[in-house]
Order: structure tokens, then sequence, then C-alpha cells
């Protein structure tokens, strides 16, 4: 093995500190009380907890955003993208529990029914997606640093979610929270991108 | 050394955190598990309309235990003062109670409480369950009674019948008062409910179990967000008023056995301020609701199908959408609607004859009463047989016709009080009414265009404020299609709801346990409405006894300084606006062309009987 093969073990990660670690479970874990507790201030408690959901959610993965948009197949993903990716999934999880349990009474075809395969299918999609990327995130070792069809794969999922988030929380125009998270959202991730650029150039220089 | 603890302290939070809200919503699946009891469909439906919730819970169970001590102040007016707060406002004793002089407390909330009313773990407003329990209110809290005379007897509750000594708008604002009230704290309730109830419910000798620190917290949240509410409220509706001023009728219009349902519904419904509404409902007897016998309810039969007659008092009492989509009250909705059609018929109520046997007619005033009736009234009510299974005929040529207000001189040709139908807003109410609960896909669209459609209409008639109105409507029922994504579970399609403006004539069943009567309730008995007795000018009210002689209540006359007895203190006046006790002079108005006793003696025989 040469070294840029350790390079590439992302468990060989000098970053990896339990800070990151107590930092998002906490805001996860502050996210989901605030979804359960803060509903019952509310006037209909599974509305509140289907949408609470969902923006922190999309709050936790702006993070990943930024750091997959500025270093994926450049200096690389990182254990903070692995960990707002993690929490923010498990917040989607959540989410889909109300959206779709509570909601929708677990009945998926109504969710097409009303609105739509073009919005409830890429909602579905991205159950799958996510978890899978998820799943490979912990299971191969070449993560950070992803090659060949993987390389691909996680590129697709960051997309999928991405466009998801995009489009229900700004397309949609439900509320003003969504509106508000939804744009803060979008400029993390292109000041991500100019980031991404400059550091293109900085490497030329 | 420091970023260790840190980082601890840290970790504890997010679990505690973590722990907490999986706990909860554990907890909750399992609250919120729901099923009808049993499988015996009528038995469901009188547990439904009797203690069934429909989202009305008022109080917590252990400040409610408590209210006559705690908050003594916002309920007494100088008048009653000796009685419980539910006897002054005319709740019924439950007959499930004992003699025993236990105060009510948690363990025998059920039997102690006013009939009629629900003990449920469900939040106001929001139905969502948790540990702490609540008192509201059912269907039979105001659709039932009794009748007590002047000789003491006292009937068993009839189901159905509305609650003549009821006088809801007055307990609301005493509710009102108490919880506003800045000295109640949630120790105060706690307290007092310790002492009154530590030996009853058996909380016995330690004395802050976990369940008094859960109960703490709960009243402690309940009473800031009720505060918070209600004193939201109050810009739109008022101070509450209080002391003497609760019976009179100045200031409390209604009185007893009334409500004032389209105040509350225009604003809820509408979002308007509900004054200059003078419309003043009698708690009407639900009888032998089928669709059949009385295709269209409400006294301007404005609404056909039951179940969203069912939905209409609660949404109207105060419950919210919320509320009424959570499967327990939304079978509850349906079942006492079941209830109220089959009342009467195979349901068995209590005839006149049965309670008042030495008042019964001979059976040759009744037929020669039939005979009267079939003459001026069966072609606008229909009538009951007096052989066979007596199963009201709705036959006549004018059954279930309205009596349409004429616009020229606004008065209905029954000639009844027009304010019932031609209050402020009336005219917006039925838009805004069926576009409150959102239908589902196709449904929803019409919803949709009608608003639309609203909208464009009032715009061409320079209603500009009107139009906006609508504009916030459809916004009001976009947010309302997203809460409810299937639609909601009670949702009734345009034309259940009819907006023709007048009185339906509807047939009467148990015409005696309609007292008093009209819409208003402007006519204390049955002589009086047929002009046998001349009808009374004013009159007092409040728990009146019952005259089965002149098939009524006894409302006497205030003293010579227009003053009411203690024990009946609410004024009545027919002279105030809403209150007029005019019209309806069938057969013959008093002492008229055609009048004679004869006739209106055997008439009344007859209406006994129904
Ligand atoms: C707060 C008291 C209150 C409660 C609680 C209440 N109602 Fe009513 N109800 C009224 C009043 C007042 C009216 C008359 C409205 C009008 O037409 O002006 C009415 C009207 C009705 C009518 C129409 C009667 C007719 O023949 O015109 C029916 C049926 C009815 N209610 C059934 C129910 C059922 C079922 C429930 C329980 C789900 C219920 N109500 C709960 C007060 C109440
Ligand atoms: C033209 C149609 C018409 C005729 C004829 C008529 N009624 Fe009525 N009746 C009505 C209407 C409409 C109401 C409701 C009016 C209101 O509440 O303001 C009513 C109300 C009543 C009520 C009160 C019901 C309650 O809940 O308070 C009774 C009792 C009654 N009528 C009996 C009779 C009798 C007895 C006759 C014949 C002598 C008669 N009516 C003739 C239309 C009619």
């Amino acid at each position: 093995m040469s070294d840029t093969a350790v390079s590439t073990d992302g468990n060989a990660d000098p970053a990896h500190r339990p800070e990151q670690i107590i930092l998002t479970l906490l805001l996860f874990s502050g996210s989901a009380a605030f979804a359960v507790f803060g509903a019952l201030a509310t006037d209909n408690v599974d509305f509140f907890r289907t949408h609470a959901t969902a923006w922190t959610s999309a709050l936790l993965a702006t993070p990943a955003f930024y750091i997959f948009a500025r270093h994926f197949a450049r200096a690389g993903l990182n254990h903070w993208w692995r960990l707002f990716w993690t929490f923010g999934w498990l917040m989607i999880v959540i989410h889909f529990y109300f959206g779709l349990g509570i909601m929708h009474f677990w009945d998926p075809v109504s969710v097409f029914q009303r609105q739509g395969f073009a919005v409830a299918g890429p909602i579905f999609l991205l159950q799958v997606t996510w978890l899978i990327d998820i799943g490979l995130a912990f299971i191969r070792r070449d993560w950070r640093f992803s090659t060949g069809w993987y390389k691909w794969w996680q590129l697709v999922a960051y997309l999928i979610a991405f466009l998801n988030f995009f489009v229900s929380l700004l397309v949609f125009q439900n509320d003003i929270q969504s509106l508000v998270i939804g744009i803060l959202m979008t400029l993390v991730v292109v000041a991500a991108l100019v980031q991404r650029w400059s550091d293109g150039e900085h490497a030329h220089e | 050394m420091v970023r260790k603890y840190v980082n601890w302290a840290a970790v504890v939070v997010s679990l505690v955190l973590l722990i907490a809200s999986v706990a909860w919503l554990y907890k909750e699946a399992q609250w919120a598990q729901w099923s009808p009891s049993g499988d015996d469909v009528q038995a469901q439906q009188l547990a439904a309309f009797t203690y069934g919730s429909i989202g009305l819970e008022v109080l917590p169970l252990k400040y409610a235990a408590v209210i006559g001590t705690v908050s003594r102040s916002a309920y007494i007016m100088g008048t009653e003062d000796d009685r419980s707060i539910w006897d002054t406002y005319g709740f019924l004793p439950n007959p499930a109670a004992n003699d025993d002089a236990d105060p009510l407390c948690a363990v025998n909330a059920e039997q102690k409480l006013p009939y009629g009313f629900n003990v449920t773990n469900y939040l106001p407003k929001i139905a969502q369950k948790t540990p702490l329990e609540f008192v509201g209110l059912s269907c039979a809290a105001c659709h039932s009674g009794t009748l007590h005379t002047e000789a003491g007897t006292t009937t068993e509750i009839i189901n159905g019948m509305g609650n003549p000594a009821l006088d809801v708008i007055a307990f609301t604002d005493v509710v009102r008062s108490a919880v506003l009230d800045p000295t109640l704290t949630t120790t105060k309730i706690i307290e007092a409910y310790r002492t009154n109830c530590k030996d009853i419910d058996g909380l016995g000798f330690v004395p802050r179990t976990f369940d008094e620190t859960v109960d703490r917290v709960m009243i402690w949240a309940w009473l800031r967000a009720a505060r918070n509410q209600i004193s939201e409220d109050t810009a739109k509706e008022g101070l509450p008023y209080h002391g003497a001023q609760l019976k009179d009728a100045k200031f409390m219009p209604a009185g007893p056995s009334r409500t004032r349902p389209f105040r509350s519904i225009i604003r809820v419904a509408l979002e308007l301020p509900g004054e200059e509404n003078f419309a003043y409902s009698k708690i009407p007897a639900v009888f032998e609701q089928r669709v059949d016998l009385r295709p269209r309810s409400q006294y301007d039969g404005s609404i056909a199908d039951p179940v969203t007659r069912s939905f209409v008092a609660a949404y109207a009492s105060g419950t919210s959408l919320v509320s009424l989509s959570k499967p327990e009250m939304e079978f509850n909705i349906r079942s006492a609607a079941g209830y109220t059609e089959e009342l009467g018929i195979s349901v068995p109520v209590d005839k006149f004859v049965d309670l008042f046997p030495n008042e019964a007619p001979t059976s040759d005033q009744v037929k020669d009463g039939l005979e009267v009736y079939k003459l001026h009234c069966a072609a606008c009510h229909g009538y009951r047989p007096i052989e066979g299974d007596r199963l009201w005929a709705a036959k006549g040529e004018k059954l279930h016709q309205v009596s349409l207000l004429k616009p020229v001189d606004r008065t209905t040709p029954i000639g009844t009080d027009p304010e019932r139908i031609m209050f402020r807003y009336s005219n917006l109410l039925v838009q805004g009414l069926t576009t409150i609960l959102p239908g589902w896909d196709e449904d929803l669209e019409k919803q949709r265009e009608s608003l639309k459609q609203a909208k464009l209409e009032a715009t061409a008639q320079g209603q500009l404020a009107e139009a906006d109105l609508w504009v916030g409507h459809l916004e009001r029922l976009n947010l309302s299609a997203r809460q409810f994504r299937l639609g909601h579970p009670l949702y009734f399609p345009e034309t259940d709801v009819s907006d023709e403006v007048g009185y339906i004539n509807n047939p009467i069943p148990y015409a005696y346990l309609r007292a008093p009567y009209l819409h208003n309730g402007s006519v204390p008995t049955l002589r009086q409405l047929i002009n046998l007795d001349e009808r009374p000018q004013s009159f007092c009210r409040g728990d009146n006894d019952y005259d089965p002689a002149a098939v009524g209540l006894i409302a006497p006359p205030p003293d010579s300084n227009g003053v009411c007895p203690p024990g009946l203190p609410f004024l009545f006046d027919t002279g105030a606006r809403g209150n007029s006790n005019q019209g309806h002079n069938y057969p013959w108005a008093y002492q008229g062309a055609d009048w004679n006793e004869k006739d209106l003696t055997d008439l009344l025989a007859y209406l006994k009987t129904l």
C-alpha cells in the first residue's frame, strides 16, 4: 500500500474528534425535541411536526451540502460531511414517519394521487437514494475520495437530495420558514461552489 | 478538563432530549389508540351523544373539581350563591352520582360531573392526548333536560330535549374570567385539589407523587396557553361579564336555554366580529332527525345532512377542525347524529301521558283536536296519527318549505322574530361554511372555484372588502387542504347547506318537550303559543318549573319595578331586539275572529300526544 491509500481511508481521518459527533448529535436531538414538543404549542401538532422535521432535516443537511459542493472530488469529503449527512437523513426518516404515516395514514398511493407523480416520485426516490448513500459512506473505505461508479453515485445522490429540498422549500412556497431555510441552503451551496472555483484558481497559481 | 465536562454535558443533554422525544412519541401513539367500544350500534350512539368527546374540552379536570372554591368570585352573582357553579348555570345533576358527601374528584368525576360532560385526555383545540385529564361538553350537555313541577316532582333526564335552564353563554364568560384571574396559579389549583381529594383519590400519605408533578407541569402549561388565547380573543369579544351582569339581559341577552350560535359561527367561520348579531337560538329538541321526516334542519332549514348538522353544532360551540379530524371525534359526531335520527322512533322517548298521567287528555278531546290540527297546522308541520305505529306523517303541502323573508319589510309570512335569519353577514355564511372543511381532489377544486367566483362577483358589485375576504378565505382553504391532506373526514358538499332566508316548516315531534316555544324561546307555554292564553310581554327565566296543564314553563312576570326573583333572575323582555313573541298566530290571534276555547282546548289535548 502506498501513502495515497492511507489518505483515502476515512477511518484514518486526522480531523475526527469526539466534539464532532457530540455537536451534530446535539443539533439532531435538539431539532427532534423542537419538533415533538414545540408542536404542542401550535394549533396542529401533526402538521407542525411534519414541517419542523423537514425544515430541520434541511438545516442539518446544509453543512453537508456545503462540504460536498466544495470538496467533492477535490480535497475530499470529511467527517463533518458524513455526520451532518447522517443526521440530516435521520431527520428525514422522522419526517417520513409524520408525512406518510400520520398525514397520509401510511397510504403511499394517496401521496401520488394528491401530489402527482412528478412531485411524489422524487420524494420517495430520495428515501431510497439517501439511505443507500449513507450505507455506502459507512461501509466503503473510499467514501472520502470515491472513484468509478461510486463517485457517480455520490454525485447523483447529492443532486437528488439537493433538488428535493430546493423544490419543496423554495418552489412550493409553503411558508416563510421554508422560504428562509431554502434561501439559506441555496446561498450556502452557491458560496461553496464559488469557493471551489477559487480553490481551483489558487491551486493553479 | 473543562472540555471533557462540556462534552459530557452535551452528550447528556442530547440523550435526554432524544429519549424524552422518543418516549413521548411512543406514549402518544399509545394514548392515541382508540376504537369504538363494543359493537352495539345503539349503545355506541347513546354513549357518543351523552358523553362522547366532540372536541369541546373546557377545563383540566382537577381545576374543574375545585373551580367552585378557587374561582368562586368569577361565578357568583349575588343571587344564587349557595349553589354549585354547575347548578347556577343550569347544567343537569348527574343521575349516576350517589348521595355521598364526597366532593368531585378524579376517581368519581364521571359520576359527579353534570350530565353531558365527558372526561378525556385531549388538550382543548388541538385534541392531542396528554397525561392531563380534561372535562368537556357533549351533545347532551345542551340537548337534554328534565322537567320539574311546582309539586316537587322531577322527571328523569330526557335525552333530546333542549336544556331549558342551561345558560351556556354566561358560563363561557365565567370560565373566561376564572382563567384570566391573575391570582389563579397552578399551585393554588393543586393545593385545593389535594385538600379536597387526597383521601378520595387515595393519594394517601405521599404528599407529592410523581403524578402530581406531571399534573403541575401540564396545568401550568395549559394555564399559560389558555390565558394567552383568552386575552387574544378579548380583543374581538370584549371583557367577560361578571357578577349580577351575568344574568342581566342588558349585558347577556341570551339567557337560559338560548345560545348565540351565529355570533360564534361568524367568528370562527368568517373570522369577523360577531357583534351586531341579535340571533338568539333556543337550544332545540333534536328528535326524529331522520332525513325522510326532516330533510333539512336548523330553524331556517339550512342544513340537510344529519352529520353536517352535528358538525355545525360542534363547530359553532367552539371545537376546532383539527379536533374533529381525530377518529374518536369524527366517530362521535357521526354516531351522535345517528342517535338523533332514531331518537323518538326506534329509541323511545317518554310520552306526555307517561310523565303526567293526571293531565292526560281524553281520547275524544284528542280526536277533536286532531281535526283542528289537520285544518290549521298539518299543512306546514305534518301530523302524528293517533293510531297505529304513530310514525310522523310527513305530508302536507307546505311541509319542509321555508317561509321566506320578504325583503321589502323584512318580515316572514309567519311573522316571528326575523333576527335569527337576517343578522349581519348571514349572506356570507353559506359560502364561508361550505369552504371551511377541505374536500379531496375534485371536491377541493370545486371549493376553490366557488371562492374565486365569489371574489369575482363581489368585485363586480363593488364589494371590495368582501372580495378580499374571499381571497383570505381561499388562503385558509389552501392551508387546511395541506393540513388535511386527504380532505377533512367531515367534508360536506355545498348542496348540504342552503341559504334560503326564512323559517322552515318542519315536523314538531314531542311538542311538549320544546318549551319555551319558537326559535327564540319567547313563548313560555304551548297554551300561549296557540293563543289559548295571552302571550306574556315579559317574564322571568331561570330553572323554571314545568306546568303540564299549560304545557310549558311557569314563567312569572317581574315585580312592579321590573325585577325578577332570585331563583329566576333573567328578565325576558319580548320588546327587546331578537326577542319578539309575535307571529305564528295559528289557528287564530288571541281572542281574534274565529277564536274559540273549545277548539283550542282540543288542539292542546292533541298536541300533548305528539
Ligand atoms: C352548546 C350547546 C350545543 C351543543 C354542545 C350541541 N348543540 Fe346542537 N344545537 C344547539 C343550538 C343552539 C342549535 C340551534 C341552531 C339554530 O338553528 O339556530 C342546535 C341545533 C342542532 C340540530 C338541529 C335541530 C333541528 O331540528 O333544527 C341538531 C340535529 C343538533 N343540534 C344536534 C347536535 C348534536 C348531535 C350535537 C353533538 C355532536 C350537538 N347538537 C351539540 C346547541 C348545541
Ligand atoms: C304556515 C306554516 C305554519 C302553520 C300553518 C303552522 N305552523 Fe307552527 N311553525 C311554523 C314555523 C315556520 C315555525 C317556526 C317558527 C319560529 O320558530 O320562529 C313553527 C313553530 C311551531 C312550534 C314551535 C316549535 C318549537 O320548537 O318551538 C309549534 C309547537 C307549532 N309551530 C305548532 C303549530 C300548530 C299547533 C299549528 C296549528 C294551529 C301551527 N304550528 C301552524 C309554521 C307553521
